[in-house]
């Protein structure tokens, strides 16, 4: 089973991604960037959805670490967003995020056709 | 060291008496005397008319005029050099007379010697000399003086002189306008009238330590502090102090200018400024209660979701049903914070703009597609209208999407059945786009509603009224944006037919006309 990380620190929106997701795909949950970071070095998910407004490392930053780190830079990464303007796909894709998801996820089925994107089936 | 000859006119009939009188200044050691006879009264009017003499001597008894005759003329035509009245007898009241007239001396001919006439002359010379300086003097104090007044009768600000008593001795008009006294109510009356009552006995210890030690506090400095005008009110005043001393005692000097209008220019610019402070305040404070509100409803909405896919088969109709309704509300809800915020950024000015070059008919497109899919079976249709061809603009794509998506969701609200079109109108001759028309077919706004409209919350009026919901903040959102862009919202608008929202994006090709 393919693994997607999921990062937020709010326990209620890890369970929705995690009912949504859990049939089809292993979860691995974290509240914060750090010890997200440490959990992909022990085990690499095949995506990471990743909550832009954490309040110690915000999901900006925690991207910009993955990137620069050699074993980690190409994971796939989606950003959760609750900044749901017009122009923030486009803007979040610019800093280095491979895509976009809104919450709340009004509908199920974008996020699965999100996360095929980047796994293969 | 040669001196300069004195230039002497001696006007004398008698040839005996001019003669000795040349001898006499002749015998004079150290001096020249350049001597000039003229034989008569009239022959010395002449003479005097050129003004080329130093000193005039004169003979009281001429055989065709007297030396007050000539003493007269000599004031007539302002006869600068000094005048020697020369007599053959001495006569008290012909030398009061002369010295009157301006004379310079008046000797008796039988008791000169060459020192006395030498004497006499040069007296009269220096004499003569004092007075026209003193006379230059006096000229010169007098357009001073007329400077003086001149600049400070027309000074805007009140100028004030006051002696160390501390009593007014000058009043300029500034002071009149500013105080409301007139010169003659406050000449010598005490400074203490001009100043509200708390600050006088601080003035009364401040002029005491004047007079006793010389010295001022505030002297040289500029302070405000409030005025006392005829008419008892009070007003802030800006005073610059300065003393000068003379023979007669220390005076003062104040310059006092009415600040009204710049306090209240000051209180204003800080009232705006705490006002602009408060509604950043006020927007922060709505973008982070924002957030906190968003949370749990992002889990209501998300739970709600996962219920109604139903994967265990346990929910019957009506409980899907009854999930669909908190479904719903709870997307409202998500809506109305949202537009809140929008519209808490917009009065933050944190909206920031990213512009690019843009297809306006792209956007129409996209926005059209993304609403037939939500209209499907519905009995509105929406539809767009575009030339061929339209010029790309310089714009902020997303923003500009933003406001025609609010403006058609806007229309569908009002809308029950009928159209709802997105029109592009662009400049025949060169494509380029003049406004984006968003018209619908629905119930239309009333004339007294119209200039409202675009008001934070006007539309919550209505909800209570029980006519179509939403937040009333889509058109002051959109309003707001497209100013951002430079643009304006317009609105028109027919009860019971429709209304149309026009964002223009070129008001000056807006004005023309545009040929069918």
């Amino acid at each position: 089973m393919r693994k997607i990380a999921v990062v937020d620190d709010n326990a209620d929106n890890r369970l929705i991604i995690r009912t949504i997701l859990e049939d089809q795909y292993e979860i691995m949950e974290f509240s914060g960037g750090i010890e997200a970071i440490e959990g992909f070095k022990k085990t690499m998910p095949d995506v990471v959805i990743l909550d832009i407004s954490l309040p110690e490392m915000d999901g900006t930053e925690i991207l910009r670490r993955i990137r620069d780190d050699a074993v980690l830079r190409d994971l796939p990464v989606i950003a959760l967003t609750a900044h749901a303007m017009v122009g923030d796909r486009e803007k979040y894709l610019s800093v280095g995020f491979n895509d976009y998801v809104a919450k709340p996820i009004l509908d199920m089925s974008i996020l699965f056709s999100t996360i095929q994107r980047w796994i293969p089936a | 060291m040669l001196q300069q000859a004195i230039r002497v006119l001696l006007i004398e009939d008698q040839e005996a008496d001019y003669l000795l009188t040349r001898r006499m200044l002749s015998t004079v050691e150290g001096r020249v005397f350049d001597l000039e006879w003229a034989r008569s009264y009239h022959a010395g009017l002449d003479a005097i008319q050129r003004r080329v003499h130093d000193v005039c001597l004169v003979d009281y008894e001429l055989h065709d005029g007297t030396g007050l005759d000539l003493l007269k003329e000599c004031v007539a035509i302002d006869y600068q050099s000094p005048l020697i009245l020369l007599t053959g007898y001495s006569d008290y009241h012909i030398d009061m007379e002369a010295m009157q007239l301006g004379a310079a001396d008046f000797l008796v001919k039988d008791h000169l010697t060459p020192s006395l006439l030498e004497r006499a002359i040069r007296y009269a010379i220096e004499q003569s000399r004092t007075m026209h300086e003193l006379r230059r003097q006096g000229e010169e104090l007098r357009a001073s003086e007329l400077r003086f007044r001149s600049v400070v009768q027309s000074a805007n600000d009140a100028i004030v002189l006051a002696d160390d008593q501390g009593k007014i001795i000058f009043w300029n008009h500034g002071a009149e306008r500013i105080f409301g006294y007139s010169e003659d109510e406050v000449l010598n009356a005490p400074l203490e009238v001009l100043m509200p009552p708390h600050y006088r006995e601080a003035h009364r210890l401040g002029l005491q330590r004047l007079r006793s030690t010389g010295k001022a506090k505030l002297i040289g400095r500029t302070l405000e502090m409030e005025g006392l005008r005829k008419d008892g009110s009070e007003f802030p005043l800006e005073l610059s102090l300065a003393t000068w001393i003379t023979a007669e005692g220390t005076f003062f000097t104040g310059i006092l200018r009415d600040i009204s209008d710049r306090r209240r220019a000051d209180d204003l610019r800080r009232a705006k400024e705490e006002a602009e402070q408060a509604t950043r305040a006020k927007s922060q404070f709505v973008a982070g209660i924002s957030h906190e509100l968003r949370t749990p409803l992002h889990a209501i909405i998300g739970f709600t979701s996962i219920l109604l896919q139903n994967k265990s088969g346990n929910l019957n109709q009506r409980d899907t049903d009854l999930l669909q309704r908190v479904l719903i509300n709870a997307r409202d809800q998500l809506g109305l914070i949202d537009s809140i915020l929008d519209l808490s950024k917009v009065e933050a000015g944190k909206l920031e703009m990213q512009t690019a070059v843009v297809r306006i008919d792209q956007i129409v497109h996209e926005i059209v597609e993304q609403f037939e899919v939500n209209l499907a079976g519905s009995a509105v249709k929406i539809h767009a209208r575009m030339p061929v061809r339209i010029e790309p603009i310089q714009t902020d794509a997303a923003r500009l999407k933003q406001v025609v998506i609010n403006l058609v969701e806007n229309a569908l609200k009002f809308t029950e059945q009928g159209m709802v079109s997105i029109e592009v109108v662009v400049n025949p001759s060169n494509s380029k786009p003049i406004r984006i028309d968003v018209t619908d077919t629905g119930i239309g706004i009333p004339a007294r509603q119209l200039k409202r409209i675009f008001e934070p919350f006007h539309r919550l009026e209505r909800v209570q009224e029980g006519t179509p919901g939403g937040t009333g903040l889509g058109l002051s959102i959109s309003r707001s944006i497209c100013e951002m862009l430079g643009y304006d919202l317009t609105v028109k608008s027919e009860p019971g037919r429709g209304s149309t929202f026009s964002i223009v994006v070129d008001r000056e090709a807006n004005r023309l006309p545009i040929p069918a």
